[in-house]
């Protein structure tokens, strides 16, 4: 498995909101976790509060490819389940991580006709999850992309299955 | 023909074991299927297709021995490639290796009261099966691998990639052939078997049983050609990816990360860009991506499966 520790920087980006990513997963002990699920069972459980992950249809998601909706019961996660996998993890863990950071709701930049009635909510854009000078949305969003492509690479087991590397 | 299949099957076998010394040196959960690699190279040597069995029969007393060493081989084989699909899940009942030890000496004491008069011969147990004792050492032996095929088919049952499937349906062709084999041996026994008969069985056998063992020995070369076929695929790949993405991959890029790290990252941006209607990605770029999708999602733990729309709450039960 690859921590994210051998991933100093894994998408380019080096503002201060870096650092405070990395410290938050090493803090969750998010590192090392063996699935997606054990991820957001973990947070889940630091939060106290339930996480639902859904994988729905996207056909009027447009360029929207992840959305956490926080409601007073649970948080709730879609991503759209014709993505490929890979994808969908990485945007699944984009939103795990504007949780973990306890980051601000937003109106997503979209048409999209939400499912259910948010307290708060943020979305994934394709497209928008570089940061930008001097705008807080786009560093909110820079900060959750970072920490799920350190997290999706710590799910990496190296290129190889269990039955691969017996096998193999 | 089937001269042919043993032959194909070793040198497969023997490749396999020799491909992957460096890895079995470096990765200890590889040892096992490299073992057993090699013991199975090794019952298959004794069969005779390279080398005459009189010749290594000689050593150990010219009267056909070389048989029960060749199907204790085969046995200790397959049982260690079913102890390794089998601790693929955490959960699963072990084999102990006493069950082994039991599998290989139950046979040999009815082979060792065979009157082995005759010099070594490739047919010895089809000329001497109306002994019982030469009856009984068949059926225990044959019994014995159908027993560990079918652990062996329960512990890949789940599991879809070439490999498994191969070994599978090998094993399947295994079980199949020692059905045949014990049938044609038990009516020869009681002497209610044709000549005819006999020689069908006994070809029905050959034919299906080394079907069964090329079946697994490619499904093993499968997963070593997998893996190779990957690394050797990840670097052009990330190549290809990274003229699609132009500027905006140098963004990403962190030439310190791991190979297979950097594809995820370069994947993750050019889906993104292509979602945006940023790029215009043309059929073979279009290929490699989704060629690198397929090895980032074979590379995660436990991905979450693709399919009809699913809600999972975390944790699974919430107090």
């Amino acid at each position: 498995m690859i921590s994210p520790s051998d991933h100093a920087g894994a998408t380019g980006y080096d503002s201060p909101g870096a650092s405070r990513v990395h410290a938050a997963i090493t803090h969750a002990g998010l590192c090392g976790l063996p699935s997606l699920a054990a991820i957001i069972g973990t947070v889940a459980r630091l939060r106290n509060k339930p996480i639902r992950l859904e994988q729905i249809g996207d056909a009027e998601w447009g360029t929207l490819t992840g959305l956490w909706i926080e409601t007073s019961e649970t948080s709730r996660i879609f991503v759209r389940r014709t993505d490929p996998v890979a994808y969908q993890v990485v945007c699944a863990l984009h939103e795990i991580t504007h949780i973990l950071l306890g980051h601000p709701g937003c109106q997503p930049d979209t048409d999209t006709v939400l499912p259910i009635p948010a307290r708060l909510l943020r979305a994934r854009t394709a497209g928008s999850t570089s940061p930008v000078p001097g705008q807080v949305q786009a560093q909110f969003e820079a900060e959750a992309e970072y920490g799920a492509r350190l997290l999706a690479h710590s799910l990496l087991h190296g290129g190889e299955d269990p039955t691969e590397s017996r096998f193999g | 023909m089937i001269t042919l299949l043993k032959t194909a099957t070793f040198l497969i076998l023997a490749g396999a074991f020799l491909l992957r010394i460096p890895r079995a040196i470096r990765h200890r959960q590889a040892r096992l299927t490299w073992a057993a690699t090699g013991i199975a190279a090794l019952a298959l040597f004794t069969l005779g297709t390279l080398v005459p069995q009189a010749v290594l029969d000689a050593p150990l007393g010219g009267h056909n021995l070389l048989k029960l060493l060749q199907t204790s081989l085969a046995l200790i084989a397959v049982w260690l490639y079913a102890q390794s699909a089998i601790t693929l899940a955490p959960t699963a009942h072990r084999m102990k290796m006493e069950s082994l030890i039991v599998m290989v000496c139950l046979p040999a004491v009815p082979f060792l009261l065979i009157r082995r008069t005759e010099p070594t011969n490739a047919h010895f147990l089809d000329d001497n099966v109306r002994q019982f004792p030469a009856w009984l050492y068949a059926t225990l032996y044959l019994a014995a691998l159908t027993y560990i095929c079918l652990r062996l088919i329960t512990a890949f049952h789940r599991h879809r990639e070439a490999g498994a499937l191969l070994i599978s349906t090998g094993s399947v062709a295994v079980i199949a052939a020692s059905v045949i084999e014990v049938t044609n041996y038990t009516l020869q026994l009681v002497g209610t078997a044709s000549m005819d008969t006999t020689t069908v069985l006994g070809q029905a056998f050959n034919l299906v049983f080394y079907l069964g063992i090329c079946a697994m020995a490619f499904g093993v070369a499968a997963y070593t050609s997998a893996r190779t076929i990957r690394q050797w695929q990840v670097p052009r790949l990330l190549t290809q990816l990274a003229r699609a993405t132009g500027q905006i991959y140098a963004w990403n890029a962190e030439p310190n990360e791991p190979s297979l790290a950097r594809l995820y990252t370069a994947t993750v941006t050019l889906r993104d860009l292509v979602i945006a209607g940023a790029v215009k990605l043309s059929p073979s770029q279009s290929r490699a991506l989704h060629r690198a999708e397929r090895i980032i999602a074979q590379s995660l733990t436990n991905p979450p499966r693709k399919g009809p729309p699913t809600i999972t709450t975390y944790p699974d039960i919430w107090p």
